[in-house]
């Protein structure tokens, strides 16, 4: 089983916590967006999380990406970087006697900065990205995580030319829809099953009290191709509320970010080759 | 079809470490002492152009005659050990070059400028043993010490046992 992590930290330097998710949960890969490099430096969580004799973890900077920054179990040999740009940072993962899995990290433009609309507007080209790094690796087993700084209910994230994430399972493992001479895969994005109070965790994976509504979203999400599906261990998949050690929410909200951690696992098959 | 193989030969009884498998070794253990804030990174290592401008690739085959025996001369491997600090956006610093042949040994090491001004080793060895040697020298030399530790200060906070 492999285990991923990733957390908008929102500039703070919040080692200790990183480091307790990461030894509490046996984090594989860990992804953080706003690390600020003015306040902390990558070398110090290295030395935080290799503090332990049993565990040697890696830091794998992109080369174009400053957002995004990787530690992981895995050198670079085994967690490639295949491209970058500004928003995104792709991995190639790689582990012996396993399928390979194409990973696209991203953290997209604030709605600060970009109205919704825009925002819609810009996913056709990233989608058509992802598609092109699929080409490149020659499968699409793909998983896509980060701030995307939409919800998944946003039309960027679920129109067929945008990222064409679906809620719903037994639609994603359909494979996906064609358009005129075009095919358009689909996502699964399960991170529907996180909205509001009757479900597990917080209401949401980042709150924002200034907004005109909701004040939770959940901009933080990992979805997947079809083809990583049977292998995604939804049962695993939490929005964290604490790094094991300290809470992160205070009175209900986020307390050292403004966004919650997600954690997710994959279990690939081991030794097959018909992938 | 008969196997015309030695049933001796398979890939599970290496009996021979190569000189890349050596360095590999002392690469992971590099990693392990600075918590992977300096690495070292072994890779296949391309001379640049000028070095040798007519080439060598004529393959022997093709040019011995039937009678002759062949010529092996064209095949040298060779590989780079160069320091990384991946904090410092993959900041890369070569020490050195190790060639050799399909016999491994001897193999020889070209050291980078600084090194070789402060080190007076003989950059060939004719064994593991030797090799192994020429390596305790180069990883203790001053030099070396003082790039993995000016790696190290640069890649971490000066207070960096302070709280966060």
């Amino acid at each position: 089983m492999t285990t991923f992590l990733f957390w908008n930290i929102n500039g703070k330097p919040l080692h200790k916590n990183i480091a307790s998710i990461v030894q509490t949960y046996h984090v594989d890969v860990v992804m953080l967006a706003e690390y600020d490099e003015n306040k902390t430096v990558p070398g110090d969580l290295l030395q935080l999380l290799n503090q332990y004799e049993q565990t040697a973890y890696y830091f794998l900077p992109g080369e174009t990406c400053k957002k995004i920054w990787i530690f992981s179990r895995f050198s670079d040999i085994h967690l490639k970087l295949i491209d970058d740009g500004k928003h995104f940072t792709a991995r190639h993962l790689t582990l012996p006697g396993l399928p390979s899995i194409l990973m696209v990290i991203s953290h997209l433009p604030s709605k600060l900065r970009s109205s919704e609309f825009e925002q819609a507007l810009e996913m056709p080209l990233f989608a058509q990205k992802i598609r092109q790094l699929e080409q490149q690796v020659n499968h699409a087993r793909t998983i896509l995580v980060g701030d995307l700084n939409m919800n998944p209910f946003e039309h960027g994230v679920t129109y067929l030319k945008g990222l064409h994430a679906t809620l719903s399972l037994a639609q994603a493992k359909k494979g996906g829809r064609k358009s005129g001479n075009e095919s358009y895969p689909y996502f699964y994005n399960p991170m529907w099953n996180f909205f509001g109070d009757f479900t597990p965790g917080s209401p949401g994976t980042y709150y924002y009290d200034k907004g005109k509504d909701n004040f939770w979203h959940i901009f933080d999400q990992v979805m997947l191709r079809p083809a990583l599906l049977d292998y995604f261990n939804i049962s695993n998949l939490q929005v964290l509320d604490n790094d094991g050690e300290v809470p992160l929410l205070e009175e209900g909200v986020p307390k050292l970010s403004d966004h919650l951690p997600i954690l997710f696992t994959l279990t690939l098959p081991q030794g097959d080759s018909s992938w | 079809m008969v196997d015309l193989w030695p049933s001796d030969i398979n890939v599970d009884q290496i009996v021979v470490k190569s000189p890349v498998h050596v360095l590999r070794e002392q690469a992971s253990l590099l990693g392990r002492k600075t918590k992977n804030i300096v690495n070292a990174r072994i890779t296949s290592y391309e001379r640049p152009t000028w070095y040798n401008p007519i080439g060598i690739a004529v393959s022997s085959l093709v040019s011995s005659p039937p009678t002759e025996p062949l010529d092996q001369k064209a095949k040298n491997f060779e590989y780079s050990f160069e320091l990384i600090a991946p904090v410092l956006d993959n900041y890369s610093y070569l020490m050195f070059v190790v060639s050799f042949d399909i016999n491994n040994y001897p193999l020889t090491v070209s050291l980078a400028k600084e090194l070789r001004e402060e080190l007076t080793i003989e950059p060939k060895a004719n064994n593991e043993t030797e090799f192994l040697e020429i390596l305790r020298q180069i990883f203790g030399a001053t030099k070396t010490r003082n790039i993995i530790q000016a790696l190290i200060s640069q890649s971490v906070s000066y207070n960096r046992n302070t709280n966060d």
